[in-house]
């Protein structure tokens, strides 16, 4: 790794938490890359987590202002830092359990603010942290703990729904596509407008042993089969397990 | 040359926006289900010409989130709730108490019904301030009051008016020099912790450069989460506590109208308080010994000054609620408590007041 990209960690605070394969390792570098690509000062960056394992895994690792395990506040809040102190490059970051179950509403108004803040959302379909519960996102037909003979409830396309809140800027990308996702992150974080990027990313421990899918190696190759680019603000055409799943950007000048 | 107004007739909500102002409150929010309030209106066109940011929130949850992103990037900040909003908003409360993030919230319930949720509605063996403004003039006095504490403990206070004292004009004097307390802002300290459970740890801003880590989770001094550690759990929790309790004294306030020879003495606060001191009178001419205490402090509870006036005493407390008041009352004292309860959604009358004295006097 960089000199540049360790010396925004705090070695002293590891081991992180996260299982072997998951993707959220993935998401954090590119959020870090991108901070350091654009030549950001460090001071002026705070990141705002949400709930779950995203919260652990961004915190205490990561050495910049946080304020994390804000469970449903971390939209708003990060709201209030932007509107008190505009000077600052406000990032929140957290997985879909958190933003787009409980922070749904905060979203939709976030973006009809158009308040200049960027929100990461790992998107890995279950809320892996308290156990493996579906989240908003499963896809139909997925079994989880809450959902053991399989999801019956539609998923939810976020990133369908922030553009037709009026988000000025929305990206959907994996972590099988790591520099495209870097890339739009930095458009994010650079724009003076409310951005959101949907980061695809996998959960071995509870998603994939009960889906059968046994190797975090194969949940990559899953990604790079299904995501498709397209016109994210058409929708993401994912219903099923292995239904497609469109990815691109949506508003970049 | 016309002379300017030294007294203004406001609203208590007015005043306790023009308190917030004056005091060197920059941010703001509410959300529509709190703008019956009437502060989200005034705030709305005057916090800005003062320099400060008015924030419109979707609901009373992301209200009070947004206040503490904006303490944490260096603002005084207050937020406005009403009816059930407290509710609402209690978990991010509870997140503002356990980052020790200065807040104000003026809380507006229904009735009385608020003053055990001031407390206990917030998930969480915590302790916070809610003081209870009983005029016009109190809510610009105890909201400036509030914001002072607030900095100097890094607690989040409530100010608990009763809708009749938020909504009631009266004249309120904004003469008087105001003190300004602010939070320390040194480099050079942790953030969240020092050597003794009592003090109160510096809070410089986002941005200044010392990587924060303001954690909801239990933390060391430092804001390093330390999850299922029994020794940090501790210490955190005795922390909280002990920063608020050793400071009773400064923070417990009352005021006492009791004469000498009182044998009935009226307990109450906001609105019933000014019934009460209306029947202390009636019940003087017709003969009664009787006194008032009022609390302008709800919690930290004025146990010992409760006990020093009341026990041995018969004590009446009138308040719209199920016994809120009362119930305290009875925990903390060897007295014949009285509660006069009334909960039809209309203000207690000094008469009413005056019959229950009577009664008690047979």
């Amino acid at each position: 790794m960089s000199k540049k990209l360790y010396s925004m960690l705090r070695p002293k605070m590891m081991p992180h938490m996260l299982c072997r394969g998951c993707g959220h390792g993935i998401v954090i570098n590119a959020v870090l890359r991108a901070i350091l690509d654009l030549e950001i000062p460090l001071t002026e960056c705070v990141l705002v987590s949400a709930a779950g394992c995203m919260s652990l895994a961004t915190s205490p690792h990561i050495a910049l202002d946080m304020l994390h395990g804000l469970r449903g506040l971390a939209v708003p809040c990060a709201t209030g830092i932007k509107r008190a102190n505009p000077a600052l490059r406000v990032i929140v970051i957290g997985g879909e359990g958190d933003l787009v179950s409980l922070q749904t509403t905060h979203l939709v108004h976030a973006a009809r603010k158009n308040i200049d803040i960027t929100v990461i959302c790992a998107n890995n379909h279950i809320c892996a942290s308290n156990g493996g519960a579906a989240s908003s996102t499963t896809p139909v037909g997925a079994i989880t703990a809450t959902t053991p003979k399989g999801n019956t409830q539609m998923p939810l396309d976020i990133c369908k729904l922030l553009i037709g809140a009026g988000a000025s800027y929305v990206a959907r990308y994996s972590v099988a596509q790591p520099k495209a996702l870097t890339r739009a992150i930095k458009v994010a974080i650079v724009g003076k407008n409310f951005a959101f990027v949907e980061a695809l990313t996998m959960c071995p421990t509870e998603y994939g042993k009960r889906n059968n899918i046994l190797e975090p190696v194969d949940m990559i190759k899953n990604l790079k089969i299904s995501c498709m680019p397209g016109d994210i603000s058409l929708g993401a055409s994912r219903k099923g397990i292995s239904d497609r799943i469109v990815i691109g950007e949506y508003g970049r000048k | 040359m016309v002379k300017q107004p030294e007294i203004n007739f406001l609203s208590g909500s007015e005043a306790c926006a023009q308190g917030a102002i004056a005091l060197g409150c920059k941010f703001f929010a509410a959300s529509p289900a709190s703008h019956g309030g009437g502060i989200a209106n005034y705030m709305a066109g005057h916090l800005p010409d003062a320099g400060g940011v008015f924030l419109d929130m979707e609901n009373d949850t992301a209200a009070i989130a947004g206040c503490i992103g904006a303490s944490w990037a260096g603002l005084k900040v207050m937020a406005n709730v009403c009816a059930s909003g407290l509710s609402d908003g209690a978990d991010a409360i509870s997140f503002a108490i356990r980052t020790e993030t200065p807040l104000v919230i003026v809380d507006i319930p229904s009735a009385q019904s608020g003053l055990q949720q001031a407390r206990w509605g917030v998930r969480g063996d915590y302790q916070l301030i809610v003081l209870a403004p009983s005029s016009a003039q109190e809510m610009y006095e105890l909201t400036v009051e509030a914001f002072n504490f607030s900095e100097a403990l890094r607690v989040p206070v409530v100010v608990l008016a009763d809708s009749e004292i938020a909504r009631t004009k009266e004249n309120v004097s904004t003469k008087k020099a105001i003190k300004i307390i602010n939070r320390s802002k040194r480099k050079d300290a942790p953030v969240f912790g020092a050597a003794r459970t009592d003090t109160v740890a510096p809070m410089p801003p986002l941005g200044s450069g010392q990587n924060l880590s303001i954690s909801g989770f239990v933390h060391d001094e430092y804001g390093m989460p330390k999850v299922a550690n029994a020794a940090a759990t501790a210490k955190l929790f005795e922390r909280l506590q002990n920063k608020i309790l050793s400071n009773a004294k400064e923070i417990i306030k009352a005021e006492s109208q009791i004469p000498e020879d009182s044998k009935i003495i009226l307990v109450s606060y906001g609105i019933c308080a000014r019934a009460s001191s209306a029947a202390m009178k009636l019940a003087r001419k017709e003969g009664y010994k009787v006194g008032t205490l009022r609390l302008k402090t709800l919690w930290p509870f004025a146990d010992e000054i409760i006990k020093k006036f009341c026990d041995g005493k018969k004590v009446i407390v009138p308040e719209m609620s199920k016994g809120q008041l009362s119930r305290e009352l009875q925990r903390c004292l060897r007295a014949d408590v009285v509660p006069l309860l009334k909960t039809d959604g209309e203000a207690i009358t000094p008469l009413e007041i005056l019959e229950k004295i009577r009664k008690v006097s047979q």
